[in-house]
């Protein structure tokens, strides 16, 4: 049974928005000094925007993603929600800023300063728990932790859940906050493991934002008449470890591939991880796409986002619909990678369009 | 397709001690492992006293490099080892398997951001290793003990707040009774660290004194630390390859309160609902029920909202059905309670015993459960549920059956 997806949200450095996402991602990136998303307000996207003024960046970018994802997919974000709507949000850091805020005033000051804020909003479940009040979800509420396959793991969760008919409807997020003591953490590790060292590219600088989407079954949402803007056919995950990354990728992108019911020639796109271990993700695939692989579009969002990880799965995703949407083709082949080595192959399709 | 769900394996550690029998005869003992914590100066703190674990054995990583991992690898290895063990099966036939891995956990390995924050603070960020960052992500502590043991995937990790670990036990069970997979490794963790603790101080959700979970004068929340792990395999298998059944998992339920970020809803509709909906989903009346292993962290919001919720969904039978919390013994385990309590739920059947729920003296009105004061024998004991609620308003219930029941 596929999924549809019948409402997308982002936010981005490339845009908020899916139009302005989509036009962004479409031209060559401008240059920037950092992926950081332009400063927006929450007054358009929740309905009691005040109690949400504290909320960490990644809250905000989430609240945000899940309000327009809502309205895409034409559903009232303000009503009470039935118990069988879920909400799946991806993170790796969560609100990292208001952590250190907390430790910063710990340290400083001593228990007087530590904030009960800036603890209860750096929780990695802020966001969801936050998303659940805006938005009244009563349902399934989690928050999953990992590298930037969590997205992945996420939209794999809500399909288990929609294919059981636990769910009616699940709304699958991915979250970042662009925060330097991450930043400077992951130029350290880079340095320490050797990326973009040996003839490989450089690692990605980090990136932030959000993207949600609106999961629902052909059946659920053809009887309210929703516009699927794609479907998901098939994920796969896999750890990759040295040696025979670049097989394991192979292995995983046929599985997913057949997974999906369809045929190498279908795969029109391939969107490429944002994260580390890039060109091993990318030679796997070539290696599986055979000689398809020539005439299938390679699309890299990472110059216009960075990586924004536990948000780079979905933004991969929204790339997709995106080059859905633009009829050029019948499948798509979204891939993430993260630095310990998980691996997601999910592929797209562009039924119900 | 609906399978029967067996616990084949089951790991603990807390600060009770290393282990299903240390954990379980010390606390049907009703003895605590709340102790001054060495950790961190917590003096300067609303109490200085906490589940702290003394002297973990830590099992040898061969592996896996030891000299990275953080405080709550350790803990989860532990866990791990001793379920494995249960099972009765060689890692390489687990690898086989291909068991889904399930955790739960709020903070991960926060010793290691605690100490990474520190000396990025203190001296700057050419100073702090970078590697305490990898260590400190909630994900890296299960890759670990998945490397050691060569477990293929990627683990699927939850941080629901004080739900992480029940909704990671719930999540196993789903995929494992669907067909999805035939054996899953489930549980949570979490470690004690200054950060949460201060956290908490900061709230006033700490006691100075005892934890009195459902008592008239409960005034706060004692931590803990340490880590549960089961193995939940599909019944006929278990059966089929002579294993040990443990325990029956037989119902799981979820809700949202979508109320605050972190008080309960008084009204305790999403508490009901979780509860309601594990019952259903294991097929059970509430009559069928002979004890909930309550959250019970002792605070005065929480208590009375989970009261409520088991005096509506027992309706005139709530005041009569045996409730108790273990975490005046052990501390509030955060992402680790619900997997460690559940465990709990699942010796109680074994062992057809309640455990106490120490230092309660003064029944309050607005909670009137029957509290088990000290353990007691439950010799019909056969279904008995798990409850945990957390930050966030998310609320999670697990159902079990004693391995002896009449699952048919």
């Amino acid at each position: 049974m596929s999924v549809d997806i019948t409402g997308i949200g982002i936010v981005s450095p490339a845009g908020i928005g899916m139009d302005d996402f989509a036009c962004a991602i479409g031209v060559p990136p401008r240059p920037a000094a950092g992926f950081r998303v332009p400063a927006f307000g929450l007054e358009e996207y929740v309905g009691n925007p005040s109690s949400f003024r504290r909320v960490a960046d990644a809250t905000k970018f989430t609240l945000a993603a899940i309000s327009m994802a809502l309205s895409d997919a034409g559903l009232d974000r303000d009503r009470r929600r039935s118990g069988r709507e879920g909400l799946l949000v991806g993170v790796t850091h969560g609100a990292i800023d208001f952590s250190t805020r907390f430790h910063q005033g710990l340290l400083l000051e001593g228990p007087q300063g530590a904030s009960p804020l800036h603890f209860t909003e750096s929780v990695l479940n802020a966001p969801a728990g936050n998303a659940a009040i805006a938005f009244g979800f009563r349902g399934p509420v989690h928050t999953l932790i990992g590298e930037e396959t969590v997205g992945g793991s996420a939209v794999r969760m809500a399909l288990s859940l929609l294919r059981s008919g636990e769910l009616d409807r699940c709304i699958v997020a991915g979250a970042e906050e662009w925060v330097v003591i991450v930043a400077n953490a992951y130029d350290g590790i880079d340095r320490a493991r050797g990326m973009g060292k040996r003839g490989s590219p450089p690692p990605a600088p980090l990136g932030e934002g959000a993207a949600a989407l609106v999961l629902e079954t052909a059946s659920v949402d053809s009887r309210r008449r929703a516009a699927s803007k794609g479907t998901i056919r098939g994920v796969v995950s896999r750890r990759l470890q040295p040696p025979g990354m670049s097989a394991a990728v192979e292995e995983a992108v046929w599985a997913v591939i057949g997974l999906a019911a369809c045929r190498t020639e279908e795969i029109a796109h391939v969107i490429l991880p944002t994260g580390r271990y890039r060109r091993v993700v990318e030679q796997g695939t070539v290696r599986a796409m055979g000689e398809k692989a020539g005439v299938i579009r390679w699309i890299d969002i990472a110059p216009h986002v960075g990586n924004p990880f536990g948000a780079a799965g979905l933004m991969q995703v929204a790339a997709s619909a995106a080059r859905h949407a633009e009829n050029t083709g019948k499948c798509g082949l979204v891939l993430t990678c993260g630095i310990e080595g998980s691996f997601c192959a999910l592929v797209t399709g562009s039924e119900g369009r | 397709m609906r399978r029967r769900v067996a616990i084949t394996g089951i790991g603990i550690v807390t600060s009770l001690g290393a282990g299903k029998k240390a954990n379980w005869e010390r606390i049907v003992a009703g003895e605590s492992g709340i102790r001054p914590v060495s950790r961190f100066d917590a003096e300067k703190y609303r109490t200085g006293n906490a589940g702290e674990i003394a002297d973990l054995p830590v099992p040898p990583w061969r592996r896996v490099r030891r000299s990275r991992l953080d405080f709550a690898s350790n803990l989860l290895h532990v866990a791990f080892l001793e379920a494995l063990g249960d099972t009765g099966l060689p890692p390489d036939e687990i690898a086989a398997c291909a068991p889904i891995v399930s955790l739960g956990t709020t903070l991960g390995g926060m010793i290691s951001g605690e100490r990474y924050h520190k000396t990025y603070m203190r001296q700057g960020p050419s100073r702090a290793m970078p590697s305490l960052v990898a260590d400190h992500l909630a994900h890296c502590q299960p890759l670990h003990v998945m490397e050691e043991y060569s477990l293929p995937g990627v683990p699927v990790v939850f941080s629901d707040a004080c739900a992480s670990g029940a909704n990671a036990v719930g999540h196993a069970f789903r995929s494992v009774r669907s067909g999805e997979v035939d054996m899953a490794v489930c549980g949570g963790y979490d470690s004690l660290c200054e950060f949460v603790f201060a956290g908490f101080h900061s709230l006033q959700a700490l006691t100075p004194g005892l934890c009195r979970p459902f008592d008239r004068t409960r005034d706060g929340m004692v931590l803990g630390e340490g880590a549960g792990v089961m193995f939940l395999e599909a019944w006929d298998r278990a059966g089929a390859r002579g294993a040990r059944i443990l325990g029956e998992l037989i119902g799981y339920g979820e809700s949202t309160d979508a109320f605050h970020m972190t008080r309960p809803d008084p009204e305790a509709a999403g508490a009901i609902s979780a509860m309601r909906s594990a019952l259903a989903d294991a097929g059970v009346e509430p009559d069928a029920v002979g004890y909930v292993n309550a959250h019970g962290t002792g605070t005065p919001f929480n208590d009375a909202m989970e009261a409520s919720a088991i005096l509506a969904l027992f309706g005139e039978r709530g005041g009569r059905v045996p409730v108790s919390s273990i975490k005046p013994m052990i501390g509030h385990l955060l992402g680790g309670a619900g997997a460690v309590e559940g465990i709990i739920t699942a010796l109680a059947l074994q062992e057809k015993r309640l455990p106490p729920n120490l230092n309660y003296r003064a029944p309050d009105p607005a909670c009137a459960l029957r509290i088990v004061r000290v353990s007691e024998r439950a010799p019909s004991l056969d279904v008995a549920m798990s409850n945990s609620f957390g930050f966030g308003g998310t609320n999670a219930a697990l159902v079990f059956r004693s391995p002896t029941g009449n699952g048919d």
